[in-house]
């Protein structure tokens, strides 16, 4: 019996040690330098106990502490590759503090320290909100917590910061309303040291975790590849292959091959500037000048004269309708020829005659 | 990865013809290179016939309206064959995928 009894007391102290009141304890065990300022009055809080500021209000009034600070005065001295532990504390204590209205908390920071000097390693606040951890008989002597609030934030100064001093900042609004004194603590524990096995473990995982990352964007990439159905791409390709086909490649065949139709592209040109025919050469410059020009001007001039407009109707039925009536002709037997389905004949503008190669049924014959 | 496939078959056209015409530009060169500035000369001359017929149309007096009618008719006759052959052919490649 006695030796259970024994277990359990023991279990009891190990509770103990893992609550967050053993964290507090750990965290604030050296106390920092501390300053308040209220109402841009900055006081030197280290006036009571164990460097407690302590600050009376009267009875039934509503309070306001203006950004609780602790900014002044307290530097650190960091080098590459360090790490910076903060550890704060604040909390108000009072046994008749009967209303807590309103908190803002901004937490601590390294004032003008940007994330190009340090990397965060961990931060870990721990809301501390109307818990009672400490007795009128404990240690502190605190009773009645009614607002406490811990942080612990690790950093990693990197490699390349160019300053090697940094000012510490905790802005906290408080407002609340009391019937009593109140007692108001705010602590502030910092130390330095090399980078932890913690940190060089992340760093580590970090690593691996963007490489895994890199690899499934690539395997996400290759798979949006294979899936993807779009032939933008290809019918750019397909169209610039005769876009880019110029006339004098190909030792100057192509510039025969696509005289038919370049000649279709010509008729539908409108002629704008005279032409003009070099009569005679100057034999002292081995012809290179011609002797003189005729010019002959558009006939559009002619032709836009309301005086043959009506001649030019009867010459456009006369002239354009035996033309435009070949061509139904050749577009219907084309389009004949094109419905048959055994039909594999493809009707291509010829410059020396008409002929088309059909292909049925594996041979060959010229029509 | 379709427009990968296509684009590659393009470009595997493209190289065919140049593989296929550069020997022979090469060879043009190499045994008759008076033959080359020749087929130049026949080019350039169909350029200077090319650049006479604007002129020429508007000797016609051909309304644009004609004009248009005209280039689209030719347009048709050769499209529709085109087309109608380019669906025939994407059929029979459709059949010999699926079997």
């Amino acid at each position: 019996m006695k030796k259970y009894f024994l277990i359990f007391v023991f279990s009891l102290l190990s509770l103990l040690f893992l609550s967050p009141l053993n964290t507090y304890a750990a965290s604030v065990s050296t106390y920092g330098i501390e300053y308040c300022v209220q109402n841009n009055i900055t006081t030197l809080c280290n006036t009571g106990t164990n460097g407690s500021f302590n600050y009376a209000y009267s009875n039934n009034r509503v309070n306001h502490i203006s950004f609780l600070t602790f900014n002044t005065n307290h530097d650190i001295n960091v080098s590459a590759g360090d790490t910076v532990t903060l550890s704060a504390l604040f909390w108000v204590t009072n046994d008749t503090i009967n209303n807590l209205t309103e908190v803002y908390d901004l937490g601590p920071q390294l004032y003008g320290a940007t994330a190009n000097d340090f990397d965060i390693i961990s931060i870990e606040p721990v809301d501390m909100t109307n818990t009672i951890f400490w007795s009128q008989n404990s240690q502190l002597d605190y009773y009645d917590i009614s607002y406490q609030h811990l942080y612990i934030i690790r950093l990693q100064a990197k490699n390349n910061i160019t300053r090697e001093y940094w000012r510490l900042r905790w802005d906290i609004d408080l407002s609340y309303s009391t019937t009593a004194s109140g007692t108001y603590r705010f602590r502030v524990n910092v130390s330095t040291g090399s980078p932890s096995n913690d940190y060089l473990i992340l760093q580590a995982i970090q690593g691996i975790s963007n490489s895994q990352n890199q690899t499934t964007d690539a395997i996400n990439n290759m798979n949006d590849n294979i899936n993807d159905s779009s032939t933008d791409g290809a019918n750019t390709k397909g169209s610039n292959f005769f876009a880019n086909f110029g006339n004098h490649d190909n030792a100057h065949l192509s510039t025969i091959l696509t005289a038919p139709l370049r000649l279709f592209s010509a008729m539908q040109t409108e002629c704008t500037q005279p032409i003009n025919i070099p009569i005679g050469f100057d034999n002292s410059t081995n012809g290179a000048i011609p002797t003189r020009n005729i010019s002959i001007d558009c006939y559009a001039n002619f032709w836009n004269r309301e005086d043959v407009q009506t001649f030019r109707t009867f010459w456009n039925l006369l002239i354009g309708g035996p033309c435009i009536y070949g061509l139904l002709v050749l577009l219907m037997k084309v389009y004949n020829q094109a419905l048959d389905p055994l039909s594999d004949s493809l009707y291509t503008i010829e410059m020396h005659s008409s002929s088309k190669v059909s292909k049925k049924e594996g041979s060959e014959e010229k029509v | 990865m379709i427009n990968k496939i296509l684009e590659g078959i393009f470009n595997l056209i493209i190289s065919l013809v140049n593989v296929i015409l550069s020997p022979i530009e090469n060879m043009i060169n190499l045994l008759v290179p008076s033959l080359l500035p020749g087929i130049g000369v026949v080019g350039d001359f169909i350029d200077y016939v090319l650049s006479y017929i604007p002129w020429v149309v508007s000797i016609l007096g051909l309304t644009s309206t004609t004009m248009a009618i005209i280039s689209g008719l030719i347009t048709a006759i050769v499209m529709i064959p085109l087309t109608a052959h380019a669906i025939k052919l994407g059929i029979k490649w459709y059949y010999a995928l699926k079997l």
